[in-house]
């Protein structure tokens, strides 16, 4: 068991694709990298489990410098997106294939595919070949052929991405509850920031630039994120983007919208935070949830006057796009409820969950570093 | 714009014993300028539907009719029906605006007549800006729209839209989703959206029609599909995360019916009405079912109590899982919930929200 380092990656072919990027996993850490498609998520994968040569930058498991070893020395296992099983062989061949490569014994491979098996609810499948089960059964199969190989760290390139939504909550869980991934260092990248809040005990959001924007837990990354980047990148929907200036007026300074009469009063606590940044350009960050109409809320909210664009009711919450004080507006409600186009509506802002990030760099101004 | 109607509508592939039944009796009206989404599972018989209504299969019994017109038989050209399919399929030599043209070009419209029906599409789908490019250069979410105007372009009576954000990023499909439905609202047309994913049917359909095995299940608006749904199926097919289901048998509690758990110390406790109603029905199981969003943690009637065995934190939600013996069911609770694993902890629930379905046929009881 051992944790895992990674110390200034580059890779690159026509332009660089990871840049100078490190992190470290402890032993029984679940890392999940999250970032939109093409951003070199898999690369990175890659290059760790060994299947591509890093520029420069070191790959550590444990105290070894493993980044000039072979892929089969390394002692990590790794799933693929596309699954990759043989189709010729059995879900049992498959899981036991990392085994028999290794020449495990006989007894022993039973033994393990069993237990992994069991553990993974596809022991009834075990005769059948991988075109005769479904595709979350097929993961299911990815996963635990990944998790027989006893490696010293799991590497897991977006395995439930492709499946249907009732699949995905079913094998979030069994993310949740697999020791053997528990027990090792496990690096899992994906697309999908629900998947990343859900599972990751610490999540890196990787950016443009070939490295992580960010790196925390869950609440950290999406209460205080310390870029535009990383509020736009999670959650749904969007975050609300708002260009806008500070402005003091009458001893209260408000962040205020670009050409257009909607401006929201900070409150103290962010005054002193943004420290003496005063008549910057900025852009103002606003959670939907946290903009609902004023009869469903408790507590302080800024109160303003809205007209219903469109509205939703999706899943869990109602979404309304409204027009407030010239600006956009995306907010949340009770799915339950009705909202026509036209309508006029009371919102309310709370203006003490807001962000606000430099318009140039995109930096927040409130999560100093 | 047109009346869609199919009137016991059968698909059979295959002769003999390898015959498949893609279809089985489908009676479906879709009102003139109605939005409709077909929703299943794949091989649920969606897509053969589809393509009969669009005539790109043939009918093998039952027939379709667009207004009084029966279009059974008619060729896919003759029945003034375009679609939009998942894949973009653009001419990636030709600019977005010959593309949008193009339909109008092979049925021979002077090319002043193009030009100002392809300014009109692209401003109705916000694509005005890219009209001198070419496709490959632009997003997957820019080439979609692109798709969906070259099938308005004709300006059919019937639009069908076969699983078109399947392959949109999160982000994009979301946009999608609120620019389709204003296009609806702008146009006005007949629509008929072919879908596997409930949130994109939902979100979109003024009424939805969920197919499972061959047959239809339920046609419903939003609130009666996930407040009244038919069945077991439907009611774990609509709503994310899934409905939890229970296997419970009645008792007799205090003078009042309740539903008790089978391998767990769970009840529940059920309104008058369901009450009066089980009473007369006397059967030793039910199935019962109660969405995630239907558990607060606020009171309100009955309670669930329970071990936290997951705390999900998703940043606009969380997502509890419980046990309690043998039972797994989960909550979706405000994002600030911060119980932790094996906490014990009460989730209540609105009786009223109760579903109860035959434990054997799986419809809905109550």
């Amino acid at each position: 068991m051992a944790r895992l380092s990674i110390e200034g990656l580059c890779k690159g072919w026509d332009f660089p694709v990871i840049d100078d990027l490190s992190f470290e996993v402890e032993e029984g850490e679940f890392f999940v990298v999250v970032g939109p498609s093409g951003i070199g998520k898999t690369t990175l994968l890659r290059l760790i489990a060994g299947l591509e040569t890093a520029d420069r930058g070191i790959v550590r498991l444990g105290d070894k410098d493993i980044t000039r070893l072979p892929p089969y020395h390394r002692r990590v296992a790794m799933t693929f997106e596309s699954y990759a099983l043989y189709p010729h062989l059995t879900v049992f061949e498959n899981i036991a294939s990392p085994l028999r490569a290794r020449k495990v014994d006989r007894a022993t491979i039973e033994t393990r595919v069993k237990s992994v098996t069991k553990l993974l609810r596809i022991d009834h499948l075990l005769e059948r070949k991988p075109g005769e089960v479904s595709g979350g059964q097929k993961q299911r199969t990815a996963l635990g052929r990944t998790l027989v190989a006893d490696p010293e760290a799991f590497l897991l390139d977006e395995p439930i991405s492709h499946l249907d939504a009732k699949i995905r909550h079913e094998l979030r869980m069994q993310f949740h509850t697999l020791e053997d991934l528990r027990r090792v260092a496990t690096v899992y990248v994906t697309h999908d920031y629900a998947e990343a809040l859900s599972l990751g005990d610490r999540i890196g959001v990787m950016g443009n630039g070939g490295g992580l924007v960010q790196v925390g837990t869950a609440r950290e990354l999406f209460e205080r994120p310390k870029a535009l980047f990383v509020a736009e990148h999670l959650g749904q929907p969007t975050i609300n983007v708002i260009p806008a200036n500070l402005q003091e007026e009458a001893g209260q300074l408000y962040a205020h919208a670009d050409g257009a009469a909607f401006r929201l009063p900070l409150t103290d606590e962010q005054r002193r935070r943004l420290n003496g940044a005063a008549s910057r350009r900025i852009v103002i960050g606003l959670r939907p949830q946290h903009v609902r109409p004023r009869d469903e809320q408790q507590g302080q909210a800024l109160e303003m006057d809205a007209q219903v664009d469109i509205f939703e009711a999706l899943g869990s919450n109602g979404i309304m796009i409204t027009q407030a004080g010239g600006i956009q507006l995306t907010a949340l409600t009770d799915p339950e409820r009705h909202f026509d186009p036209g309508e006029q509506v009371l919102l309310g802002i709370e203006t003490d969950a807001l962000h606000l990030f430099d318009a140039e760099s995109g930096i927040s101004l409130l999560e100093d570093d | 714009m047109a009346r869609v109607t199919l009137n016991s509508v059968n698909k059979i592939y295959g002769h003999g014993s390898k015959a498949v039944h893609a279809v089985q009796n489908l009676d479906l009206a879709i009102e003139d300028g109605e939005f409709v989404a077909l929703l299943g599972p794949s091989g649920c018989g969606k897509t053969s539907t589809l393509r009969m209504i669009v005539g790109l299969e043939s009918v093998t019994s039952g027939s379709i009719l667009f207004d009084s017109t029966d279009v059974t038989h008619l060729e896919p050209q003759q029945r003034n029906v375009a679609m939009a399919f998942e894949t973009y399929a653009l001419y990636p030599n030709f600019t977005i605006e010959e593309n949008l043209a193009f339909p109008l070009e092979v049925r021979g419209v002077p090319a002043a007549e193009r030009r100002r029906r392809a300014q009109q599409v692209a401003e109705l789908l916000r694509i005005t800006p890219i009209l001198k490019e070419k496709p490959p250069g632009l997003s997957g979410g820019q080439q979609q729209r692109v798709s969906l105007g070259r099938a308005l372009i004709r300006e059919p009576a019937v639009f069908i839209l076969d699983e078109v954000m399947s392959h949109l990023d999160a982000h994009l499909k979301f946009q999608m989703l609120f620019d389709l439905k204003r296009l609806h609202r702008d146009l006005k047309r007949t629509m008929i959206y072919v879908t596997h994913d409930q949130v994109e049917a939902l979100a979109l359909a003024d009424r939805i029609a969920v197919m499972s095995n061959a047959k239809l299940q339920q046609v419903g608006d939003r609130a009666t599909l996930y407040n009244r749904p038919a069945n077991a199926f439907v009611a774990d097919f609509i709503g994310e995360p899934p409905t939890n289901f229970f296997k419970a048998r009645p008792q007799q509690e205090n003078g009042s019916l309740t539903l008790a758990v089978e391998e767990s110390q769970l009840t529940f406790t059920l309104t008058e009405e369901a009450e009066a109603r089980l009473g007369n029905a006397d059967a030793a199981h039910y199935t019962v079912g109660l969405r995630p969003q239907n558990l607060t943690l606020k009171p309100a009637g009955g309670a669930l109590q329970a071990k936290v065995a997951i705390n999900e934190y998703l940043g606009e939600r969380s997502i509890l899982t419980l046990e309690n013996g043998a039972a797994r069911f989960r909550a979706l609770v405000p994002p600030g919930t911060r119980s932790a694993q094996n906490d014990a902890i009460t989730l209540h629930y609105d009786p009223a929200r109760v579903m109860v379905f035959d434990a054997k046929t799986e419809e809905l009881l109550v």
